[in-house]
């Protein structure tokens, strides 16, 4: 044992010399050499993402701006897809609906009318050049700056005159320990008369030991803003965010390897048959435990984590409060994806990342899940044709159209009832004036944003006419947009950060931020990223577990 | 006639010779363009052109005759390398053959139009077109006589160009077709005639591009 802990004590040892004697040599290099190094790293980095299928989902916003100066969403995109990063990226989109034949008749007409966003264009921001090559680019070294732990250097990029088109063109952040790209921010050279490339300012994490892998990608263009039938100009945001790198988690093989069986026999004394009634709950349970693991396994929902017991703890006040006794028990997941949307799969309440992002306070969220719960409370049963795991075997990007968690209107209205009644009673009853207008805004944005106020699992939350618990929206005073101490509603990316490898979701980490203005509410919109970045785990471990002397002696 | 089945098939077999050639040029480029990234947006692109046409066009029994005249022309983008192309010109001579006869022709059609190269700002286009045309002419009958009258037939017309941004909005456009219209021969029967096109014209883009700087102009 105690020539094992050595052993692994000397290869720690000489992996962090290794990677002291590396820092310290990427000190002592030349900006030249340095550059030899990114290009070298990001040959590796483009090998490795050709080997990886992250999901990668795009939400963008149409803007306008109105008389009053007022930078205003007009419409809204959505795109999910399960990315391929091969030789040309490829996505595989999520549809809620096959695509008809009259569609691909009449798909290329619409193009000539408006703007088409294509979704593997927003995924390929992830790479700043398929094939690197030094001498087809300027470098110009601008200065060293911190992106959280990270200290990086900051090199203006721009190609060469007689370069191919096609280029990035703008500035990258290299941190300083291996070499890697871990921001770039820009665009590419070489737009034709009908398609373009648009702005984009893209972030890699640190995922794994010594991999950065890309994360998050902002895109926003701001042109003339003058819009008619003839003259257009792009004015919008987006959103990229890519996550489910993990490969083991999109496949149980791994499990498998895992699983020992022991060769004995259940011969436990309070073995017993099943009763009528618990045989229909475990098949129930059944059907609920295939979809959610599926919808895992799709990387579309969470691993439980951290975010889950926040809303179990809400669940449990209104449950306690209420003196339910719920068998099998209630519990909570969220679903990874940027549509606001909430239902439940049996006894499962599932949230969306992007619900939960806009969400002005505890409240709100109380509000929303007494309304799933309510379901649960009233026996609104779910499809027990899931109980049967041929139904699973689709392929994943089939997801939307083969999983229905929708209830009828009259199942919904009855939710609505039975949740007030479960708030009434709960510690939330006084406080639901902002979940209130949080309906109101969410209301008045649904013709606008109908990408971003529409499910794609669960039923719909608010039409133009109206909206899930219609009592708590009455009862709410009027939107006020002027008024800064009036938040309805968060920008989108509000409160949740995922772990683009893992899936696991924790809560923000971010301080209270006083609004100077109105304008800086900016309820359901688009806002750039800017994340903090750190080290992966294991590599802080290398550097923490040996002493500073040590790494100078060796 | 003067160009018999023999000229017709000669003509029809260049012109193939021509598209092939172009065709193979063009899949050469794409392949050119594999690495470059995917674009995010695409559409929608309009232009309109108006400009100077020039007319050969074969009279029955009789040899050529030039007309020149105007040519307008409005394209909508379909895709990176396909669009729509509505054009229509009006060409006239004042002195049709020497027999003093004003001739015009009046040809409106559409079609696809593939842009099959793009080097720098240059980018050459293919283009088949088709739809009606009213010719207005004369055929001499023997030395001192002729008969004239109109035509409206149905057209169709292939060729392709070359296209250079001079500024903004603002591109250069050259382009040659291979024309077939109808009109009578000496007999009286009415007999399809094989023309040659000539067009250059001034181009100008309704849609601004999207980065003013740093951008080549499309």
């Amino acid at each position: 044992m105690r020539s094992f802990r050595n052993i692994v004590c000397l290869l720690l040892v000489s992996t962090t010399a290794a990677f002291a004697a590396e820092a310290k040599a990427g000190a002592s290099l030349s900006f030249d050499q340095t550059i030899d190094q990114v290009v070298e790293r990001e040959h590796s980095f483009v090998a490795r993402l050709k080997t990886l299928h992250p999901l990668s989902e795009t939400y963008i916003q149409n803007l306008h701006e109105d008389g009053d100066h007022n930078i205003l969403p007009v419409s809204d995109q959505y795109f999910l897809g399960r990315l391929d990063l091969g030789d040309r990226p490829k996505d595989a989109s999520f549809k809620k609906q096959r695509t008809k034949f009259t569609h691909h008749l009449f798909n290329p007409f619409s193009s000539a009318f408006t703007y088409k966003y294509l979704p593997q264009g927003f995924a390929q921001m992830a790479i700043l050049d398929a094939n690197m090559q030094k001498n087809n680019y300027h470098f110009n070294f601008v200065r060293r700056e911190f992106l959280g732990e990270a200290r990086c250097i900051v090199i203006d990029v721009q190609p060469k005159e007689k370069a191919p088109k096609g280029l990035f063109i703008g500035r990258i952040w290299v941190e300083d320990r291996n070499f890697n790209i871990v921001r770039f921010n820009g665009t590419y050279t070489g737009n034709s008369h009908y398609a373009y490339y648009l702005h984009f300012d893209s972030w890699r994490f640190n995922l794994q030991p010594d991999v950065w892998l890309p994360s998050y990608i902002y895109s926003e263009e701001s042109g003339t803003k003058q819009s008619s039938a003839l003259y257009h100009d792009l004015f919008l945001k987006a959103q990229t965010r890519m996550w489910a790198y993990d490969p083991e988690q999109l496949s149980h093989d791994q499990e498998f390897t895992q699983i020992k069986i022991d060769n004995t026999v259940d011969e436990h004394p309070t073995a017993k048959d099943t009763a009528p009634v618990e045989a229909q709950r475990m098949w129930e349970r059944s059907a609920e435990d295939n979809a959610i693991d599926r919808l895992q396994q799709i990387g579309l929902l969470a691993p439980p984590g951290n975010v889950d017991k926040i809303l179990q703890t809400v669940v449990n006040n209104l449950i306690i409060t209420n003196k339910l006794e719920i068998e099998p028990e209630v519990r909570c997941r969220v679903l990874l994806t940027a549509p606001i949307e909430s239902f439940t799969i049996g006894h499962t309440i599932v949230v969306s990342r992007g619900l939960l992002d806009v969400l002005p306070d505890e409240s709100s969220l109380a509000m929303m899940l007494a309304h799933e719960l309510s379901h649960i409370a009233l026996g609104h049963h779910i499809d027990t044709s899931l109980a049967f795991n041929d139904r699973f075997f689709f392929t994943d990007t089939d997801a939307f159209q083969k999983l229905h968690f929708d209830r009828p209107a009259a199942d919904e209205q009855a939710a609505d009832s039975k949740a007030m009644e479960l708030l009434a009673n709960s510690p939330y009853k006084d406080k639901l004036v902002n979940a209130g207008l949080f309906l109101k805004a969410l209301q008045k944005d649904a013709p606008v944003l109908t990408n971003l106020i529409s499910p794609r699992l669960g039923s719909k939350m608010a039409t133009t006419d109206t909206t899930v618990m219609s009592s708590v929206f009455s009862a709410a005073p009027a939107l006020q947009e002027q008024r800064v101490d009036q938040i309805a509603a968060l920008p989108v990316g509000s409160r949740i950060k995922q772990d683009p490898w893992s899936n696991q979701l924790s809560m923000m980490n971010a301080n209270p931020v006083a609004l100077v203005s109105a304008k800086e509410k900016m309820p359901f919109e688009v806002t750039p990223f800017f994340p903090y970045l750190s080290y992966s785990q294991d590599d802080k471990k290398l550097v923490a577990e040996v002493p500073a002397g040590d790494q100078a002696t060796k | 006639m003067d160009m018999g089945k023999d000229g017709m098939r000669n003509t029809m077999r260049t012109t193939s010779k021509v598209w092939l050639f172009v065709f193979v040029f063009a899949s050469a480029a794409l392949a050119q363009n594999f690495v470059s990234p995917k674009p995010a947006v695409s559409g929608p692109a309009y232009d309109l052109s108006i400009g100077y046409a020039n007319l050969t066009m074969a009279v029955a029994s009789a040899g050529h005759a030039n007309l020149s005249g105007v040519d307008a022309s409005g394209t909508v983008a379909l895709s990176e390398r396909w669009g729509a192309v509505v054009d229509t010109s009006y060409l006239r001579t004042s002195n049709l053959m020497g027999t003093t006869h004003q001739g015009y022709m009046l040809n409106v059609q559409t079609g696809p139009v593939f842009y099959a190269l793009q080097h720098g700002n240059t980018r050459v286009f293919l283009r088949a077109l088709g739809g009606g045309a009213i010719v207005d002419g004369a055929v001499p009958i023997n030395e001192n006589s002729y008969f004239h009258g109109w035509l409206a037939r149905p057209s169709y017309a292939f060729g392709g160009g070359f296209e250079r941004p001079v500024s903004q909005s603002l591109t250069l456009r050259f382009s040659g077709d291979y024309l077939r219209t109808s009109f009578y021969d000496s007999t009286g029967s009415v007999a399809g005639q094989n023309n040659l096109r000539v067009t250059a014209s001034f181009v100008f883009r309704l849609k601004e591009r999207l980065h003013r700087s740093n951008r080549e102009p499309w």
